[in-house]
Order: C-alpha cells, then sequence, then structure tokens
C-alpha cells in the first residue's frame, strides 16, 4: 500500500522533468514577456533585466531546473505570460467546471454503458449485440469537436431546446457531457462486453446456472458484481481522461473549464499555461489512479493484499 | 422433486468459442473491412485526379451554393468545390495519420529494442513511458505544437512525439516474450549470432503485431490531427485538410450546415473504416494482442 502511494512520485517527477525541458525550447525570452504582461509595454530593459535576475534566468541549467523542480514541488508553476496571473490559481479556479463535467459524462457513460455491455455479451450475436458494435464503432470514429458543432446546431439553434455554449446550469451542462461521454461509452461498452463473457464463461456460474437459478438472478447477483469489479479500476482510469482529455470540447462550448484555458493558451502561445496543463493532466491521472487502486483494494477482497 | 436443468443451448452461448472468427458463410472476417481500406485508398490516390475542379481558386460569384451538376456537393464561402477539396482532403488527412503512426510505430520499436537488451535503458525508458502514458495524447500534442508552433509538419511531429510511448509499452511485451520463446533458445544454442536471431528469428515474429497496431493506432492519430488542425495549431487555411474545414465552414453552419457536416462524415467514415480494419486484421493474424 504505502509502496503504491510512493510510486507516483516518480512518474510526477519525470513530468515536471518534461515541462521544464518544454519550457527550455520554447521560442521567446520570459523575462521580457512577463514584463509586458504584467502591464508594462514595451518592456524597459532595466526591468526585464531586474527580472532576469529574479527569475535566476542567467544561471546554469540544472541549477534552473533544481529550482523549478523545488517551486513545482510547492505548486508554483510560474506565471503566465499574458495575463500574469499564477498558472496554478487559474487552473484551480477553473477546476470545478471541469469535474462537474467529467462527473456529469461519466454518470451519463456508465448508465449507458453498463447495461449495453452487459446485454451485448448476454445476447451475443444477436440485434443487440450488434447495436452495441455499432454504438463502439461510430463512437470511437466521431470526432469529438465535430459531434459538439452539430448537436449544437440541431439542438440548440434549430430545436432551441438547449443553450448553443455551455454553462454551470443542468440545461447547460447537458450537450457538453454528451459529447465527452460519447467516446467514453463506446470503450466502456466493449469493455463491459469482454468482462461479462469472461464470467459468463467461470466455473461458478456453470455451478449456479446448474442449481436452476432463473436468468436474472444470475444477471443481478452473480453475473453484474464480478462486471463491477473487473472494470471498476478502468472507471476510474476513465475518470481521469475526462477530465483532462475534453480541452476541445471544452473549447468548443466555452466551457469555463481547465481543458478551454489549456487551449486558448495554446493558441495565444502561452506557454507557462500550457505546460501547466501537462503538468496538471499528469498530477490529476496519477492520483485519481492511485485512489482508485485503494478503492479497488478496499472493496475487492482478492485484490486486498495489494 | 424439481430437477435442476441444464439448458445446453445457454450453457454454449455461456462458453467463449472461437467460432466467431468466421463468416456464416466461411468468409474470412477480416475480407470485408481490408477492402473497404483498399477502396478508400484508392479513391485518396484517384480522387483528386478525376475529380479536379480548382480546390484552391476563389471564385466569389459561387459562394456557399447548394449541391449542383457542376459542384455535386457545392460550394464553400471562398466559392471552391467542396466535392474537390473533400477529395483532396483525403490525402492531407490520411497520410497525415498514416505518417504518424509509422514513425510512431517505428520510434516505438526501436525504443523497446533497445530497453529490452540494456537494463539501464529499460528502467530509463520505462520512467519516461510512464510519465508520457499518464497525460492525454492530446494534451502532448497540444503542449508540442504550441510550443513549435502551428504548422502541419510540426503538428505531425508532435503527433507522433505523444504517440511513440504507447507502441514502446506493446512491443517491449511482444519483444520479451519473443526473446523467450523455446526457437529463439534454440537458434543461440545452435551458435546464431545476435544479429541473426535478430533479423532471422524475432523481426519476422514482430512482424504481424506492428501491421496489426499501424492500422488499429492510425484512427486515433487521424483523430488528434483533426482535432489539433480544427483549433489552427496544424494544417493552415487553405489546405483542405478536414479538420480545417471543419473549422472553416464553421461560421456558416446556420445556413449552410452540410459545411460542417460532410468533412465531419468523412472523417467518422475513415476513422471507422481503418479500426474495423485494424480489429479485423487482429483477430486474423495476431489473436495475442486481442485482450491488450
Amino acid at each position: 500500500m504505502i509502496q503504491r502511494i510512493l510510486s507516483i512520485f516518480p512518474v510526477l517527477l519525470t513530468v515536471a522533468t518534461l515541462a521544464f525541458a518544454l519550457q527550455a525550447i520554447a521560442p521567446g525570452d520570459p523575462a521580457r514577456l512577463l514584463v509586458e504582461a504584467s502591464g508594462l509595454s514595451p518592456a524597459p530593459p532595466e526591468a526585464v533585466a531586474a527580472k532576469r535576475q529574479e527569475l535566476g534566468l542567467d544561471a546554469p541549467v540544472i541549477e534552473r531546473y533544481l529550482r523549478w523542480i523545488g517551486d513545482a514541488a510547492q505548486g508554483d508553476l510560474g506565471r503566465s505570460h499574458r495575463t500574469y496571473q499564477p498558472v496554478t490559481s487559474m487552473y484551480l479556479e477553473r477546476m470545478p467546471a471541469t469535474l462537474a463535467l467529467a462527473l456529469v459524462a461519466a454518470a451519463i457513460s456508465a448508465v449507458i454503458a453498463l447495461p449495453l455491455g452487459i446485454l451485448t455479451a448476454w445476447q451475443r450475436g444477436s440485434w443487440i449485440d450488434r447495436l452495441g458494435q455499432l454504438v463502439a464503432v461510430i463512437g470511437t470514429a466521431a470526432p469529438g469537436f465535430w459531434v459538439a458543432l452539430m448537436l449544437m446546431y440541431v439542438f440548440g439553434i434549430r430545436l432551441g431546446w438547449l443553450p448553443v455554449f455551455g454553462s454551470l446550469t443542468p440545461s447547460g451542462i447537458i450537450l457538453p457531457a454528451i459529447v465527452v461521454a460519447l467516446p467514453n461509452i463506446a470503450f466502456l461498452t466493449r469493455l463491459t462486453r469482454m468482462a461479462t463473457l469472461e464470467v459468463l464463461s467461470a466455473d461458478f456460474l456453470t455451478v449456479a446456472r446448474m442449481k436452476g437459478l432463473s436468468e436474472w438472478r444470475l444477471a443481478l447477483r452473480h453475473v453484474t458484481p464480478n462486471v463491477l469489479a473487473e472494470i471498476s479500476t478502468m472507471l476510474g482510469l476513465q475518470l481521469a481522461g475526462l477530465m483532462t482529455g475534453a480541452a476541445v470540447v471544452e473549447y468548443v462550448f466555452a466551457w469555463p473549464g481547465i481543458g478551454r484555458l489549456a487551449v486558448e493558451s495554446a493558441l495565444v502561445r502561452d506557454t507557462p499555461v500550457v505546460v501547466g496543463f501537462a503538468v496538471m493532466a499528469g498530477l490529476i491521472f496519477v492520483v485519481v489512479n492511485l485512489i482508485t487502486d485503494l478503492l479497488v483494494a478496499r472493496l475487492d477482497p482478492r485484490v486486498r493484499s495489494l | 422433486m424439481e430437477q435442476p436443468t441444464v439448458d445446453i443451448a445457454t450453457l454454449e452461448r455461456a462458453l467463449p468459442t472461437d467460432g466467431a472468427r468466421r463468416g456464416s458463410v466461411g468468409r474470412p472476417r477480416w475480407l470485408l473491412p481490408t477492402i473497404a481500406l483498399a477502396t478508400l485508398a484508392l479513391i485518396t490516390i484517384v480522387g483528386p485526379m478525376v475529380w479536379n475542379h480548382g480546390q484552391y481558386e476563389h471564385n466569389p460569384a459561387a459562394r456557399l451554393q447548394g449541391p449542383s451538376l457542376d459542384h455535386p456537393a457545392g460550394t464553400d464561402a471562398f466559392g471552391r468545390d467542396l466535392l474537390a477539396r473533400l477529395l483532396l482532403g483525403a490525402r492531407w488527412t490520411l497520410a497525415g495519420a498514416a505518417a504518424v503512426s509509422v514513425a510512431g510505430n517505428l520510434i516505438g520499436l526501436l525504443v523497446a529494442g533497445l530497453a529490452t537488451r540494456h537494463r539501464l535503458l529499460d528502467s530509463a525508458t520505462g520512467r519516461l513511458i510512464d510519465a508520457l502514458l499518464a497525460i492525454p495524447s492530446l494534451v502532448v500534442a497540444l503542449a508540442l505544437t504550441s510550443v513549435l508552433g502551428p504548422s502541419f509538419r510540426n503538428l505531425l511531429i508532435a503527433l507522433t512525439i505523444a504517440s511513440w510511448p504507447w507502441y514502446a509499452r506493446i512491443y517491449r511485451g511482444v519483444l520479451i516474450r519473443e526473446y523467450a520463446s523455446d526457437y529463439v533458445e534454440g537458434a543461440t544454442v545452435a551458435g546464431a549470432s545476435n544479429a541473426s536471431i535478430l533479423v532471422r528469428h524475432v523481426l519476422p515474429n514482430v512482424l504481424g503485431p506492428t501491421i496489426v497496431l499501424v492500422t488499429t493506432n492510425a484512427g486515433s492519430a487521424m483523430l488528434n490531427l483533426a482535432a489539433l488542425s480544427f483549433l489552427g495549431l496544424g494544417a493552415q487555411p487553405p489546405t483542405p485538410e478536414w479538420g480545417t474545414m471543419i473549422s472553416d465552414a464553421r461560421v456558416y453552419v446556420q445556413i449552410r450546415p452540410w459545411q460542417v457536416l460532410a468533412p465531419g462524415l468523412c472523417i467518422m467514415l475513415t476513422v471507422s473504416v481503418i479500426n474495423l480494419a485494424g480489429d479485423a486484421l487482429r483477430d486474423a493474424f495476431d489473436p495475442r494482442l486481442r485482450h491488450r
């Protein structure tokens, strides 16, 4: 358990190192950009020189690297080259919107994909199995930003049922959440189907069936809990992906989340903010994963020895 | 007393069989998707030659037209023939995705090959791969295109860098398994050199998974490519890349929704065909990868 918790640090260190390398190869003088961002434009040379001194930009690479790692460990990822705001607080401000979107999308995917996955495995080869496969194919192949535009057109402009741009309201979250959930539904349906097929061929199920239990009882009492145990690790992984992988969809819907901030910063080449997003994504991934592993270990006695 | 009944058909359905691999008439299941993929490639090569209608020439008199005999798919905001641009766009999108997938696979294979030979290199690349896999590939590519500057070439570089760790991880497993196999042990005992074992025994066995992986992942490469081009971080107008075309037409969605619909349908159809072909090839040639 302790080992599992400690194992996240090498990953985070490498992510921070990659982020440092990215900033090092980015064009433009960070000192001048920062002085300009703080409101002095064009930047006076002495202010730039002072900023260089303050940031330690003239120090050897190794010293700058250690400084960056030390700052990052304390949650300081530098300041935006555009707004001069601290990167970390920019992301923290937008985190609730992204978390809300990811949770709603996760709920939508689970509600659709779990029954569909179990049903398609149960009725292997039937029309519902084919329908499930069609959903999986379309869900993985449709570009999210395009689905977003099309849904905005149909439900926002033509029918006028839902707001075109996302907002933190029950009606404003529906369209973005559906788009974010779509590839997830496809993936989760396939995964659930595979896990169910595996459970269906297990010995205990044959025994249960021979005891003459009804199909419904088999499905609810014997199959579903085992399938859930199989895929629960993946559900956690998916949540991390939903939070950071939705950047383009957030941007299209003007959703006030971390992904939209990252895309907008990438478009104006605000390097510290863009690089900060990569660090945040890595952090979200390892933390969500860790929590999932610990939860699964608690819930599933077979892996408790972890 | 009631006897427990065992329905043989239900039991059979519960057991996994390999019978699903072939279609009902004995036609191999990889045939159809592969034909579809070949047709797609053919359209990409021949299409722009047959329907060459001035993909770049502006014609203000023919702006945003509906379908007609001259322009079967209508025209865009600059009066350019949409069908001609869609056909040419297939080249950009498909060639770009193929380039990313091939380059990413080669780098992944190379890194995995080096990692399986040296313990120190293995732990170093393992760390790097763990870190890169912790970040979604779209996020890695987003950061890289922002730093490198927006252009189609830089987007391909960024997507390649974002994709190789996935391949490296898979190839590492494949290579370790191959090197541990009986026939490599046999060749070693027979006195074969390292190079000859690699070229004559290991690489031929890695070829199957490679073809499968290149196909399977070209689809996701294409989606990322289109997404970043849509944002303006890849192909630049007037290049008829499908993602760029959607971005161009976005403003006119209210009067000409078809202009946004068409390139997206092209992406969806192409990615579907590639994914299905990848799945079919995997089932046919490398069932070991199925439970990846």
